[in-house]
């Protein structure tokens, strides 16, 4: 079980936590001209990396708090 | 067949009473089914799988491989696939030889319950190496062990009958703890350790499994220690002569096999007592080993 470091709380077991998915996913800048492509992208498409990754995580059982944070997908380590 | 005294283990002046396929047997505090069986002459404790050979108990703990029972407790609650080496005897407890995997009967009306820790070094495993590791940490440490009985030690919580199942992430340690006698029977340990030192013995290369130990030990006092594997205990002895290596391990009875005229080797410890085993061919010997006199007896690695 990981122990996500929450800003607010310290580290906390993931049980206490919600995934937020990826971050910096940017809401495409003229929503009325995105074709279905240009929306697909934003609605489906995530890196997949083999190493770091910027993900969002809410402290759901805790402070409530939505954060990012980086974690390397191969050692289930959070970086900084 | 027991012995007439000793046994730190169990308590001779309470005896339990329990079934094994249906006989009654007896047997005291503390022992385990194996032990108990053991001690009432029974020497064959369940049957292969395949073949349906008879088996033996064939070891002291965890890692048993034969002697696997269904229990049924006193409060009627049917458990399958117990290792007889490990549970230990109750009042009106009802064993039974498991060829298979056994199943699940009754409802199980047991209690558990579960406790979260933390702290600063998990040691698991009671051991020599383990229990040093133990005395030798700082800050909160806590030592685990499969068997009955582990020896306090200052400064350490320890737990007894507890079983490690797994380690996850950022050292997240899983514990099953059986408490029997308790009103619950159970315990999971949710641990989250700094540190967790794995002292729990490696198959296959003992002196370098020791060796390696040492290493890591020493290597944190600042001391560097290079492994060198060699032929056994005669050729260590040479290059500690030889002035190629600066410590060995050595077998018990090999020193007078080199010559050190100037007496200049000193022992510096005693690791463990080691058993010799003697396998020959043919009929079986009349008086021991005077019997081998005059054979040639292969006693290892030669001479390099």
């Amino acid at each position: 079980m990981l122990l996500v470091p929450c800003p607010w709380c310290g580290p906390r077991p993931e049980v206490e936590f919600r995934y937020g998915g990826q971050a910096g996913v940017a809401y495409p800048e003229d929503p009325d001209a995105a074709d279905d492509a240009r929306w697909a992208e934003y609605v489906f498409m995530r890196d997949n990396p083999k190493g770091p990754l910027r993900e969002r995580w809410v402290h759901s059982a805790g402070c409530r708090r939505w954060f990012v944070a980086t974690r390397d997908t191969v050692t289930h380590e959070f970086l900084e | 067949m027991r012995l007439e005294q000793g046994g730190s283990r169990i308590d001779r002046s309470r005896t339990v009473h329990f079934t094994f396929d249906g006989r009654q047997y007896e047997g005291f505090a503390g022992d385990t089914i194996a032990s108990a069986l053991l001690a009432n002459n029974v020497r064959i404790v369940g049957h292969g799988i395949y073949t349906g050979r008879p088996r033996g108990v064939f070891t002291a703990g965890p890692e048993e491989p034969n002697a696997i029972v269904q229990v049924r407790w006193p409060n009627g609650t049917s458990e399958p696939s117990l290792r007889a080496t490990v549970v230990e005897i109750a009042d009106g407890m009802e064993a039974r030889s498991l060829r298979g995997r056994g199943r699940l009967d009754g409802e199980d009306r047991r209690r558990f319950d579960k406790k979260y820790v933390h702290v600063e070094t998990l040691v698991i495993g009671g051991g020599s190496a383990g229990r040093a590791a133990a005395s030798n940490a700082d800050g909160r440490v806590l030592l685990v062990d499969d068997g009955p009985v582990v020896e306090p030690i200052d400064g350490v919580d320890v737990l007894a009958r507890a079983t490690a199942l797994g380690i996850y992430d950022q050292g997240y340690v899983l514990v099953a703890e059986r408490r029997p006698g308790h009103r619950t029977e159970g315990r999971l340990w949710h641990i989250r350790a700094r540190r967790i030192v794995l002292a729990t013995g490696q198959a296959g290369g003992t002196y370098e499994a020791v060796g390696r130990e040492y290493q890591r030990r020493l290597g944190r006092e600042g001391l560097r220690v290079e492994l060198r594997s060699s032929a056994g205990s005669i050729e260590n002895l040479q290059r500690l002569l030889g002035g190629q290596a600066d410590v060995a391990f050595v077998q018990g009875g090999t020193y007078p096999l080199v010559s050190d005229p100037e007496g200049r080797l000193r022992g510096m410890a005693a690791l463990y007592r080691e058993p010799l085993w003697i396998f020959y061919r043919g009929q079986p010997l009349t008086d021991g080993l005077a019997s081998l006199a005059g054979r040639r007896v292969a006693i290892g690695a030669p001479k390099v």
